[in-house]
Order: C-alpha cells, then sequence, then structure tokens
C-alpha cells in the first residue's frame, strides 16, 4: 500500500533521512520508535508531501507521489490523514466544523453529506456531545479525538500519528490510544510514532526503529521489545523501558 | 442838528447793543456728551468705580470739559472686565470705543463649531484612508507571505519606501511632485495641479496601506506553523488553507494593531494641512491668524485630539484583554 525506496531528505547541509526503505501493508500498523532527532516525523511529512523528499522514490497504492510532473500534491495528501503532536485544530472553529470544512471545501461534499460523516465520526469518538464546543474548550484527549475525525473525515487510505499522545496528561492518553486501537481492528493502515510501548506490543503488527535517518532495525514488536539485536536499540529501549 | 446826529448814532448804538444782546444773552454754548460704544456692546458701565445702571452704547451728558472720568465697561458672565480707560472731557462731542476681551473659555466656546466641524473632515479623511489602507494592506501583506518572490519583492519595495520616508515627503512628493508628470504624460507641458483633497486621501491611503500590510504579514506570521500544515495535510491547497484556517485567525488578532493604526492616523493626518486641506490643523492656524490668540486655539485643537482618540484607545486596550484571555 506504501511503499518508500531510498528515501533521502536534507535541510540544506542537514542530512535528515539517508535512505529509507520499506514496504507497508494494506491495513498494516507499524509503530516507528527512535531517540529524538532520529528523523521520525521528517520521515512521516514526507509521506504525505508535507516535505519534499530530496532523493528516492514513494509509492501509494503503486503510484510515485516523488513524481511531481504527473502528481498533483493536494490529492495526495489528501488520501494521507495526519495526526499532530500538538493536535493542531482550527481554534476558530467547533469540533463539528473542524470536522467538516475539508469533506466541504477539498472533497466537495454538500454541508449535510459532511454532517452526517462527521456526526458518525463523533460517536465513533465519543465526542457527539462536543460537536458545538470550541477546542479551547476541550481537554488535550478530547482535543486529540477531535483530530483523529478530523482526519478521518477524509476517508484517508492510510494515517500517519506523529507522537499523538505525547503532549497528553498521562490520564488523557488511554482514551486516544483506544480510539487509535479501534481504528487498528477497523483495518485502517497506520504509522505510528510513539513512545507508548503498550500500545506498539499490543496493536503493532511490526516496529521500526530509527536512528540517525536509518531503519537499523525492524521487526515484530516481541522480537524488537524481547530480542533487540541491535547495539543501539538495545541502549534506546534500555533508557525508555 | 450836532444833537440829532448825536441822537442817532446813540440810538443806533443802543439798538446794535440790544440786537447783539438778544444773541449774546442767551450765549449757545454746546452741550459737552461722551457716547460710549462696546464691541460686543451691552456691557455694564462703571464710571469711577461705580456702576451707572446703564449698558452700551451710551451716551452720557451735562458733563463738564476738562473732567476726568475712569471708564470700566463689564460683560457677565463669560467675558473679561475691560481695561480701566481714563478719558479727559474736551468740550463738546466725546467718543469712546472699549474692545472687551472673551475670556479664553468664552473664546474656545466660539471657536468650537468651527473647529469641531474640521475636525469632522479630519475623521472623514482619516476613515477613507485607513479603509483604503486596509484594502491595500491586506493584499500587500498576502503577497509579502505568499510563495512568490516577485509579488514578495514588489510588496516589500512598496512597504519599505513607505514606512522609510517621512509622511510629510510623501504628500509633497504627490500633491506638487506628480502634477509635473501628468502635465508631461497629457502632454500639455504645463504642470496640473491636483486638488489638496485627492492629494491628502491618497498620500494618506498609501501610507496607511504599507502599516496595515505590515500588521496583516506580522498577523498571519503570528499563526502557528501547524495550522497550515494541518489544513494542507487535510488536502487543502495553500490557497483553501489560507482563506479558511490562516486569514480568519489573523484578521482576529490584527484588530487592536489596527485600531492603534487608525489611531496613529487620526494624528498624522495634521500633516495635510501643509499643502492647503481644510482639516482641524489647518483650520486652526487661520484662526489663528485672525485673532492672534494661539494659545487657546492650540489648547483647544489638542483637547479635540484627545476627544476622538480616547474612545478609540479605550476601545484597542479592551479588545486586546479580551484576545489575551481568549488565546
Ligand atoms: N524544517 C527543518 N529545517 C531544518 N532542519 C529540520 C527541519 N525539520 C527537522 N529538522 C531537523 O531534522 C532532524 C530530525 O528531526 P525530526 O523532527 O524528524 O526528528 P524526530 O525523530 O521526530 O525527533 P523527536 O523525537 O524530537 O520528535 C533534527 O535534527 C531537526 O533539527
Ligand atoms: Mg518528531
Amino acid at each position: 500500500m506504501i511503499k518508500v525506496v531510498n528515501l533521502h531528505k536534507r535541510f540544506r547541509h542537514l542530512h535528515v533521512l539517508k535512505g529509507i526503505s520499506t514496504e507497508i501493508a494494506q491495513g498494516e500498523v507499524v509503530c516507528i520508535i527512535g531517540p529524538s532527532g532520529s528523523g521520525k516525523s521528517t520521515f512521516l511529512r514526507c509521506i504525505n508531501l508535507l516535505e519534499k523528499p530530496s532523493e528516492g522514490h514513494i509509492y501509494i497504492e503503486n503510484i510515485d507521489v516523488t513524481d511531481h510532473s504527473r502528481i498533483n500534491v493536494n490529492e495526495v495528501r489528501a488520501e494521507v490523514g495526519m495526526v499532530f503532536q500538538r493536535f493542531n485544530l482550527f481554534p476558530h472553529l467547533t469540533a463539528l466544523e473542524n470536522i467538516t470544512i475539508a469533506p466541504i471545501k477539498v472533497r466537495g461534499l454538500s454541508a449535510e453529506e459532511a454532517h452526517d460523516r462527521a456526526f458518525k465520526l463523533l460517536d465513533r469518538v465519543g465526542l457527539r456531545h462536543k460537536a458545538d464546543a470550541y477546542p479551547e474548550q476541550l481537554s488535550g484527549g478530547q482535543q486529540q479525538r477531535i483530530a483523529i475525525a478530523r482526519a478521518l473525515a477524509m476517508k484517508p487510505k492510510a494515517l500517519l500519528f506523529d507522537e499523538p499522545t505525547s503532549a497528553l496528561d498521562p490520564e488523557m492518553i488511554q482514551e486516544v490510544l483506544d480510539v487509535m486501537k479501534d481504528l487498528a481492528l477497523e483495518g485502517m493502515t497506520m504509522i505510528v510514532v510513539t513512545h507508548e510501548m503498550g500500545f506498539a506490543r499490543e496493536v503493532a503488527k511490526r516496529v521500526l526503529f530509527m536512528d540517525e535517518g536509518h531503519i537499523l532495525e525492524e521487526g515484530s514488536p516481541q522480537a524488537i521489545f524481547n530480542n533487540p539485536q541491535n547495539e543501539r536499540t538495545k541502549q534506546f529501549l534500555s533508557k525508555i523501558l | 442838528m450836532k444833537l440829532k446826529v448825536t441822537l442817532i448814532l446813540i440810538t443806533s448804538l443802543l439798538l446794535c447793543l440790544a440786537v447783539s444782546g438778544i444773541v449774546l444773552g442767551e450765549p449757545d454754548v454746546e452741550k459737552t456728551t461722551l457716547t460710549i460704544t462696546s464691541d460686543p456692546s451691552g456691557a455694564d458701565i462703571i464710571i469711577n468705580g461705580k456702576e451707572i445702571g446703564k449698558q452700551t452704547p451710551h451716551t452720557l451728558e451735562n458733563l463738564q470739559p476738562g473732567q476726568q472720568l475712569e471708564l470700566v465697561l463689564k460683560k457677565p458672565p463669560l467675558f473679561k472686565k475691560s481695561v480701566p480707560k481714563k478719558v479727559t472731557i474736551k468740550p463738546g462731542k466725546n467718543d469712546v470705543f472699549v474692545a472687551i476681551p472673551e475670556t479664553w473659555y468664552y473664546y474656545m466656546w466660539l471657536y468650537l463649531p468651527t473647529l469641531l466641524k474640521a475636525a469632522g473632515m479630519t475623521l472623514f479623511l482619516t476613515i477613507i484612508a485607513v479603509f483604503n489602507g486596509i484594502i491595500i494592506g491586506t493584499l500587500t501583506g498576502i503577497a509579502r507571505v505568499v510563495h512568490n518572490k516577485i509579488l514578495n519583492t514588489i510588496a516589500g519595495i512598496y512597504v519599505d519606501f513607505t514606512r522609510g520616508t517621512p509622511l510629510l515627503v510623501q504628500i509633497f512628493m504627490i500633491h506638487f511632485g506628480t502634477p509635473p508628470i501628468i502635465g508631461h504624460l497629457m502632454g500639455t507641458g504645463n504642470p496640473i495641479p491636483i486638488n489638496p483633497f485627492v492629494s491628502a486621501l491618497l498620500a494618506l491611503s498609501i501610507n496607511s496601506g504599507a502599516y496595515v500590510a505590515e500588521i496583516i504579514r506580522a498577523g498571519i506570521q503570528s499563526i502557528d506553523i501547524g495550522q497550515m500544515e494541518a489544513a494542507r495535510s487535510l488536502g487543502m491547497t495553500y490557497r483553501q488553507a489560507m482563506r479558511f484556517v490562516i486569514l480568519p485567525q489573523a484578521l482576529k488578532r490584527v484588530i487592536p494593531p489596527l485600531g492603534n493604526e487608525f489611531i496613529a492616523m487620526l494624528k498624522d493626518s495634521s500633516l495635510v494641512s501643509v499643502i492647503g486641506m481644510e482639516e482641524l490643523v489647518r483650520r486652526a492656524q487661520v484662526i489663528v491668524t485672525r485673532t492672534y490668540r494661539p494659545t487657546e486655539t492650540w489648547i483647544e485643537v489638542g483637547l479635540i485630539f484627545l476627544i476622538m482618540t480616547i474612545p478609540f484607545t479605550r476601545l484597542v486596550a479592551y479588545l486586546e484583554r479580551r484576545l489575551k484571555t481568549s488565546d
């Protein structure tokens, strides 16, 4: 479903991604772990083209999205949803409007269709009663659930999560993870940068360990967490577990 | 015979005496009077410290030539007393004119309507200029942030040029600098003068546009970059993200600084007085040349400016407080 081939990303002289290659199957949940600055966010941002890859290819459903002569960047982004560490809800819009704005403006849905879709999603994240609340009136966990609903409203082919629970108070982490778990069970293709090892163990089919712009090790959660092969992986896990 | 001549002579002499006696017996001496007039009239007359219960204009009669009077006029309650005036009565008709000076507050009151009307022009100029400025400035501010080198450069030059030169110079450039160019373009060879109102509006609008552009640019750039990324990640184009996500948030933040720009423009618009545009300051200058009372006039002008600006400074402060709590 998503295939990355020899992906490089440079910011001027800073070489952040140094040849990433991997493949993510339809419905697969992949967790990415790794130390700060290793390029995890940059990798995710390259996949939905928030960053322009410097080199290499990214295929989404066999279409090379790095081929700018044939690809509409906006259409690619509409197909790959993104959930941010800091939620990035639109503060001037209600929860409902946050969810409906892109379907209406980008997909051309009528307000009615968009509302129907939004209320279904609000039910799914358990926040129908907050439809008319503004983001500032919501807790962090609620905001992140709305942000997930917002991404889902575009009916994306895959969802990217960049540390979705890192900015949350501990008691709110679970409610967000629960929503993500449900999504995984329903067969959503997900790439999740996270330090929630419990979630990774339980939900991920595969874990990637990234360091200094490389994928140093990948495997099942059990393999990575219980029996890491790479020295760097061992060091990293010993620090966070 | 000799006696007869003597008799006639005596009779005629007596006759002459009689005739002259009639004339001289009641000598027709001119009456000595004093007519007092004043500006403004209707003032109480005080002579030698005593009110005589009469008001100007008034004529005093039966005065003695050589008599000395001390005259003071009083016009309550808004005027001052006149300066005491010593009058020495000459035989015949005397006239005295006394100007009663207004008090400062009466003077201000007298010129208030004229100045307020001129303040209306100042306000009108400012509103139109800032309105135009907001249109020019919004377009320019957006042109400064979009990813387009040509637009960035053009907008940057306009903003730098306008903010880097004095408004007074801009006013002169437009009012005196462009007429020869227009004349040249129209092929007449002679400068085509511009109406001061048009020059003033042009200069103030162009000036305001540059400052508004900076406000808009700062407003847009103050929005968290995550907002643009979230919008783009949902598939919105740059234009859609700007229109539906960035600008609505930026515009809210931009309201207080725009209020400040309005206040600044209200004050700076006085510079157009130098090209003869009849606004508050120009009007005051004209009044001063006539009345020679600069102190009261300029204090009054200052107060009128204050009354116009204070509501806006308060409003801006209120909006800033409200924005801070909602952030
Ligand atoms: N827009 C950018 N311009 C320049 N350098 C950047 C940019 N974005 C990221 N970097 C740099 O790229 C490197 C990788 O950043 P990235 O955010 O991908 O790391 P990360 O693995 O997500 O780290 P963290 O766990 O702290 O989020 C860092 O050194 C960062 O400073
Ligand atoms: Mg990161």
